[in-house]
């Protein structure tokens, strides 16, 4: 085999340093982004704990088993830790000094992972000054992200359904929403769902007349909780017009949610209580993607701050992760099994 | 939130307008089970009585569904005639939104009440409650409800209306004008005029 011809098989990260090489890759042509490369996937849900970096990282590992080259960024300003999964070392730059303009160049924050094909940009090496950027630093970041040479881009997202995370959650081509089947996280998860949809409602671009409606409307159904559907109809009910644009941005809102740390039978049916739920009294298209079943060696792994072998968690956890990404949309087939 | 409520039969199963039985019964069976009262997907979404609501109103959506594919013979008493089957049309075969304006003929013969009329249509056929709840699937509760027009113990207009007019037909009574003059009673005690004011 010619070296060369491995080399291209290399993501960029893992290509030897090489002065020819441009530090900051050139933009994708439009050519290439047909194909849609560089689609970004984001993973949150409420709840700390619920497993966000394990469902980030395991998603990663299949789809680079699948020959992919993804990038995981971890978006959890507030508490990164995702270099703790690859036993890495608190990294010396991260996403952080990115976001506060320490680092222009989002690539060279890129490092590599134990895992062949996985590139890593570590979050924040200092929480206080940075947990809430501007909306404008998460443009710029998610803009820098796209222009990345990584086939899927995939967000570990922080706790909690602060506008911080809820915007990376939007701005996202895919939303993947993860919970453990315990009843605080099930609250958490329905309220990121509640506050991703009202976030999405006030990011549309409405003249005063279209923003006093959906006031107005927003204002008549007060006192109760105000479903998305409610929502919609209440602006139909006033400006038809308005309502079907509020539908179509709404539209492309369309989550999906992965259930974690399966323990019991009846837990396999939360996802799909949890996504009828979603439909029926919110009126939010939330899809079934899957689960993934509680394996204490990972419980015991992030505990002890150690890299989770996923070779060693067997056949049912990578039987778990393949069909969750079996159900991604535009994922590929794992045509063969990959060499060790 | 009151959306499950105002959702259709179809909508609240989940199924298309051209659902099989067997679809209809599958599609029920796993809501029924995955939205159970107490179960975790409905943690903090729904309280106690509303999660016993929404159970019902699963189960009522999908005997009225069901009752639309059920044979003629089940729902006719004994006897019918085959040619009779044949002309009768199925109660529910259109959308439950059609066209509900009220018929202003309907209510003024009503001597006795609609759900009296009913009752003795039923008497007069010597059954009981539980043998037409058996034939129709509307459960006996209902039936009661209709009759004694307990509206308070009623469903929405959508269920309301596949419900009376299934148990119009099975007493060989024309659906669309029972339940016309029923509806006229309904809204006449003030429910089902505006879903944001009604007491369902």
């Amino acid at each position: 085999m010619a070296s060369g011809e491995w080399k291209l098989e290399q993501p960029w990260w893992e290509r030897p340093l090489d002065p020819t090489i441009p530090a900051h890759p050139a933009p994708r042509s439009s050519a290439s982004t047909a194909t849609r490369p560089g689609q970004i996937i984001a993973v949150g849900g409420g709840k700390g704990g619920s497993g966000k970096s394990l469902v980030a990282v395991s998603l990663a590992v299949e789809l680079a088993r699948r020959g992919l080259h993804p990038l995981l960024v971890d978006c959890d300003l507030g508490g990164a830790n995702l270099h703790t999964f690859f036993g890495l070392e608190p990294p010396r730059q991260a996403l952080s000094d990115f976001v506060l303009r320490r680092v222009e160049n989002l690539a060279s924050l890129v490092l590599r992972t134990p895992v062949p094909g996985v590139g890593l940009v570590p979050g924040a090496r200092n929480a206080v000054q940075i947990a809430n950027p501007l909306y404008q630093q998460k443009q710029r970041l998610l803009r820098e992200l796209r222009r990345l040479e990584a086939e899927v881009v995939i967000l570990d997202l922080g706790a909690g359904s602060h506008t911080n995370v809820v915007d990376f959650f939007l701005l996202a081509d895919t939303g993947i929403l993860v919970v453990a089947p315990e009843p605080t996280s099930i609250e958490n998860a329905y309220l990121f769902l509640k506050a991703s949809f009202l976030r999405r409602l006030k990011a549309i671009d409405l003249d005063d007349q279209g923003k006093a409606t959906l006031q107005d409307a927003m204002r008549s159904i007060s006192g109760r909780p105000r479903s998305p559907a409610e929502i919609v109809r209440a602006v139909g009910e006033r400006d038809a017009a308005l309502a079907g644009r509020l539908e179509n941005a709404l539209a492309t809102f369309r989550p999906w949610l992965v259930v974690n740390q399966v323990r019991l039978p009846a837990d396999l049916e939360l996802g799909e209580g949890m996504c009828a739920v979603a439909q029926r009294v919110f009126g939010i298209p939330l899809s079934y993607l899957g689960h993934l079943r509680h394996y204490d060696q990972v419980w015991r792994a992030v505990r002890a701050h150690q890299p989770v072998f996923f070779e060693q968690l067997g056949r049912l956890f990578a039987a778990d992760v393949a069909a969750l990404v079996n159900r991604l949309p535009g994922a590929p087939a794992l045509a063969r099994e990959v060499a060790p | 939130m009151k959306s499950f409520r105002d959702e259709t039969p179809h909508d609240l199963l989940g199924v298309g307008p051209n659902a099989s039985p067997d679809e209809i019964r599958q599609a029920l069976d796993r809501l029924a089970r995955v939205l159970a009262p107490g179960s975790l997907a409905l943690y903090s979404v729904l309280g106690r009585e509303e999660q016993r609501e929404l159970h019902e109103n699963l189960h009522i959506a999908g005997a009225l569904l069901l009752a639309r594919h059920e044979p003629r013979e089940r729902l006719e008493p004994r006897g019918a005639s085959a040619t009779e089957q044949a002309t009768v049309p199925l109660p529910l075969a259109a959308s439950p939104h059609i066209d509900e304006r009220p018929d202003p003929t309907a209510a003024d013969e009503a001597d006795p009440t609609p759900g009296a009329r009913l009752r003795a249509a039923r008497e007069k056929g010597s059954q009981s409650l539980h043998e037409v709840s058996q034939r129709t699937r509307i459960p006996l509760a209902q039936l009661a409800a209709i009759e004694d027009e307990a509206f308070d113990r009623l469903p929405m207009r959508a269920y309301l209306r596949g419900f009376v007019m299934t148990y119009a037909q099975a007493l060989k009574l024309d659906p669309e004008s029972t339940w016309q003059s029923y509806r006229a009673h309904w809204e006449a005690a003030g429910y089902g005029r505006d879903p944001a004011a009604s007491p369902r």
